[in-house]
């Protein structure tokens, strides 16, 4: 903990304070002002990566693929990809076509569910029923090709399980029309509505050299001008093939991140368009036989694998012995990566902004501690806030005052090494 | 620069702390520490050739020891909403399991906090300079040993 971190102490969660997934943060505070933060995230473990090892190749897919309920897609996709890359499998075109258009899909539903959290944070629950509203459009497209709304378990080990036909192709064009329309609209409307620029405009600002210095992937580190993206850096599927942009911004606020995902959804329907309109014939998977006889013994070699999830870069680490089950999985999500910058960023916030700082990063608890669940009774007690009492006390310390001038940050000797540092109070 | 520039530059860089190095069939680099001693010196003279991205740390049980990667990404430059491809690559450090100690890299990217935690966690590696060598993962009060060292991964039917 920083030195200047003296003072008050204010623990909020393990119940989380903007989403339903716990965690724990200690705030140290100076009136309203936070001086020093610190994490806890053991309160979910799963035990997936010690479980996966039990599992033979295909079974892990169904279950890595219930890590989280919104990447789930970005989960298999990276753990095939890496089988394939082991066994030295050619995966064919319209197979990757297709893992490129859930992937998409996948994406804009998890920026949209974002922005509908990010609206009810800061108070603004119409933007909140708009955007999940609007969200639905890609929804049932995803339920109509793959059958399922969350778990789409369109991957197998060589291929894709789905085809897509003529009639979903139309389906996804219509979709993405109207999507358009929707886009536009949030595009012009929520960078300059008074209530977003008022809560997100230099809050929780994270800065290029505190980016980099923490390593931060996806939507966050493209907002504090990072330009990181593995589907141009590393491109798997059929990204190779498909035009797009890499959004960046170098503001580095909430309003820079709530930018940059909205960008990335028009992207997207730019990518799902190429994708409906080119996807070439052939096979859906690289051999007709199943793969159960190349899986038998997959080669002792290990492999890292990389993918772009909605939330950033997804890596997954597989080493197999030569057996049909995995030596070691290992799994780092994009939400571990960007945790410290949460906590670098706090400080220096007025307390009412951790509801929107803490979802700004579009945290997901379960896939970053995916591993019986364990409530620690040592925190919390009596003053502790839990979600709904915080975003409360947010809107209304806002309410209260109207414009708010940002807490100069410039004095308290903020640094970029001391945010995952020192003895646990 | 590619792949094959890239681990020339660090194979000289490298040279004395290294044991072997070799580049995979999709470009990943990967450099073997001779001595697990000199990590936080290897990785130092890594970031000197200007790559600074830790990916992750990855531990994994061999019989007789713990073998740790360090993945490191080499960024790809950016041209106005277009990016070039990165490279991706491992350092490996061996680390015996009758004395499964590490020293850290925090210090000089502080990522790595995180990431050594999880090891510590899940591997029962010690960290002992770590800043804050709390769980992060596992239950304050779990004693059921690392997860997955082999002996706690016999799977009973």
């Amino acid at each position: 903990m920083s030195e200047q971190s003296a003072g008050t102490e204010i623990p909020v969660g393990p119940q989380h304070p903007s989403l339903k997934e716990p965690a724990n943060f200690t705030l140290n505070v100076d009136g309203e002002v936070i001086t020093g933060a610190e994490m806890k995230l053991s309160y979910n473990h799963r035990g997936i990566e010690q479980a996966v090892l039990s599992k033979s190749y295909i079974e892990a897919i169904y279950l890595l693929e219930r890590i989280c309920g919104i990447c789930s897609h970005a989960h298999t996709s990276a753990f095939t990809q890496g089988v394939e890359e082991l066994l030295d499998l050619e995966v064919p075109p319209r197979a990757r076509y297709i893992r490129t258009l859930i992937g998409e899909l996948e994406r804009i539903h998890s920026h949209m569910l974002w922005l509908g959290v990010a609206g009810h944070e800061i108070g603004f629950d119409t933007l909140w029923q708009y955007a999940w509203r609007d969200r639905e459009i890609v929804m049932d497209l995803l339920e109509e090709i793959t059958g399922n709304r969350v778990h789409y378990s369109i991957n197998t080990i060589g291929g894709v399980r789905q085809d897509l036909n003529d009639d979903y192709r139309e389906a996804i064009l219509d979709g993405m029309d109207d999507l358009e329309e929707r886009i536009d609209f949030y595009r012009n409307t929520v960078p300059n509505e008074e209530t977003v620029r008022m809560r997100c405009e230099g809050v929780g600002v994270v800065s290029e050299e505190l980016a980099r210095e923490y390593c931060a992937v996806g939507a966050v580190g493209r907002a504090s001008g990072v330009p990181t993206d593995v589907r141009k850096d590393a491109p798997y599927a059929a990204y190779d093939d498909v035009d797009f942009d890499v959004i960046t911004d170098d503001r580095g606020d909430l309003l820079a991140r709530t930018v940059v995902r909205i960008e990335e959804i028009a992207q997207a329907i730019r990518i799902i368009r190429q994708v409906a309109e080119r996807i070439p014939e052939g096979d859906l998977k690289a051999s007709a036989k199943p793969p159960q006889a190349l899986l038998a013994q997959v080669p002792e070699e290990d492999v890292v694998s990389r993918y772009e999830a909605p939330r950033g870069e997804l890596v997954h680490y597989v080493r197999a012995d030569g057996t049909d089950t995995p030596a070691r999985v290992h799994i780092r999500v994009p939400t571990l990566a960007n945790w410290p910058t949460v906590v670098e960023s706090l400080k220096g916030s007025y307390i009412a902004d951790t509801p929107i700082v803490v979802a700004g990063i579009d945290p997901c608890i379960s896939c970053t501690s995916r591993i019986g669940v364990e409530t620690d009774g040592s925190h919390g007690g009596e003053n502790a806030f839990d979600l709904d009492e915080l975003r409360e006390y947010g809107i209304e310390w806002y309410d209260e005052r109207g414009n708010v001038d940002r807490p100069s940050t410039e004095d308290d000797g903020r640094t970029v090494a001391d945010g995952t540092e020192g003895e646990r109070p | 620069m590619n792949p094959n520039q890239l681990k020339s530059d660090l194979d000289e860089r490298l040279e004395d702390v290294i044991a072997a190095s070799g580049k995979r069939e999709d470009g990943r680099l990967e450099f073997v520490l001779a001595d697990r001693a000199d990590l936080p010196d290897g990785v130092s003279r890594i970031r000197d050739a200007g790559i600074t991205h830790l990916i992750t740390i990855t531990g994994v049980d061999g019989d007789e020891e713990i073998e740790i990667l360090y993945h490191f990404l080499k960024y790809g430059e950016y041209d106005d909403g277009d990016l070039s491809e990165g490279i991706e690559l491992t350092l490996r450090a061996i680390v015996p399991k009758e004395d499964p100690t590490i020293g850290t890299i925090t210090d000089q990217i502080p990522a790595a906090g995180l990431y050594e935690r999880e090891l510590m966690d899940m591997l029962g590696v010690e960290v002992p300079d770590h800043p804050n060598p709390e769980k992060l993962l596992l239950p304050d009060d779990y004693d059921g040993g690392p997860p997955l060292r082999a002996e706690n991964l016999e799977v009973s039917d």
